[in-house]
């Protein structure tokens, strides 16, 4: 849907001239989900009004309410991703409700924004791509919001006093952290199922100027990850490097990033770049 | 300084480089440089980013009470996953 009709710029327009869009992930509206009770409780009576008006009904799914807020008209997700079927559906509807024409009622922002966390958290920002449309979904890039907090990135820089050519391993469990998410765009996005075979981020000091330390990170993973919530044995194998900017006497990171030199995975190439916020 | 001079004095700066205040690795090596253009290559662009200049509603109460207050209907996506990631 992202890389068809919601990148169409007739669908954009209806939906912004027309409708009030919104999107829910699933897995915020079930048990333990995200949501709070009065939103999942919406979410539930639609798809139950949808399906006691014998509408189409499912997870992945375009469901349409009237302004009352009552589902009158669906589409499954295979037919709403052929951007002229959607097209339809929405001039369908604002043909049969009369809609007047106006601007977003919602100012359109960024999507993808990181997620809130404490002032001290160290946030950063992973962007996947396939690189030669091979092993992994190639539509656009991917994104993913990593929060390490003050103890977790405290462990990136070591208390010792350092000079140029100093090194040290990353822990295991921090550089876990990070590359677990070290893989291309797949259906499967649940890092809890990822197996490492081997992993490591080790440092060295290529400068001290002014109390400020620069160090280059070098490092591996080779990790399962398959493509499908169904394990089918692929393998992420990739080296990265990347550079990290801190003051040991105040204990603060000023930058920090690491992109993949070489990455493979089903057969494929990919890239991952990660940077802190400035 | 004659050609054997220079020649000492280019290894003698090569062998203390290290020793100094900066180690910084060879231009054309995976430097600082390489990383920050590799990185900013793999960025999503405006155009991944179409989903951006659609004005979606924060969730469904947000949307039904936009609707309520406006007449328009309610586009609503259900999926797995998240779209504004890409991550789906």
């Amino acid at each position: 849907m992202r890389a068809g009709p919601l990148s169409n710029t007739r669908v954009i327009s209806l939906l912004n001239r027309f409708f009030v869009p919104v999107y829910a992930a699933n897995e915020d509206y079930r048990d333990g989900g995200a949501q709070p009770a009065d939103e999942k409780a919406e979410y539930n009576r639609i798809f139950k009004e949808a399906h006691a008006a014998k509408l189409s009904v499912g997870t992945v799914h375009v469901y349409i309410l009237s302004p009352a807020g009552h589902p009158i008209d669906s589409l499954h997700v295979a037919t709403a991703a052929k951007t002229e079927r959607l097209i339809d559906l929405l001039e369908r509807t604002v043909e049969k409700l009369h809609v007047r024409e106006g601007k977003a009622l919602v100012s359109p922002v960024t999507q993808s924004a990181p997620p809130a966390c404490a002032a001290d958290s160290l946030v950063l920002h992973l962007t996947s791509r396939s690189l030669d449309g091979r092993g992994a979904w190639s539509d656009f890039p991917v994104e993913d919001w990593i929060v390490l907090n003050r103890d977790e990135w405290e462990k990136l820089m070591p208390r010792s006093q350092l000079q140029a050519g100093d090194s040290w391993e990353v822990g295991k469990d921090i550089s876990a952290r990070l590359l677990t998410h070290f893989y291309p765009p797949t259906e499967n996005n649940d890092v809890a199922k990822n197996r490492f075979e081997r992993q490591s981020l080790k440092a060295t000091v290529v400068s001290v100027q002014s109390g400020a330390v620069r160090a280059r990170i070098a490092g591996e993973l080779k990790m399962q990850h398959s493509f499908y919530h169904k394990e089918d044995g692929k393998v992420v194998e990739a080296t990265v490097v990347g550079f990290i900017d801190f003051e040991p006497a105040s204990r603060t990171i000023r930058s920090f990033q690491v992109v993949t030199d070489q990455a493979t995975y089903g057969g494929g190439t990919f890239g991952v770049a990660v940077r802190s916020l400035k | 300084m004659n050609r054997w001079s220079n020649l000492i004095f280019m290894m003698a700066v090569c062998i203390a480089a290290p020793q100094g205040g900066t180690a910084e690795p060879q231009p054309g090596a995976r430097d600082l440089a390489w990383v920050e253009k590799r990185a900013q290559e793999l960025e999503p662009a405006a155009q991944d980013r179409r989903i951006d200049e659609i004005g979606w509603a924060s969730d469904i109460r947000q949307a039904r009470r936009l609707a309520a207050e406006n007449d328009r209907p309610v586009f609503l996506f259900t999926h797995d996953g998240h779209i504004n990631t890409g991550r789906c």
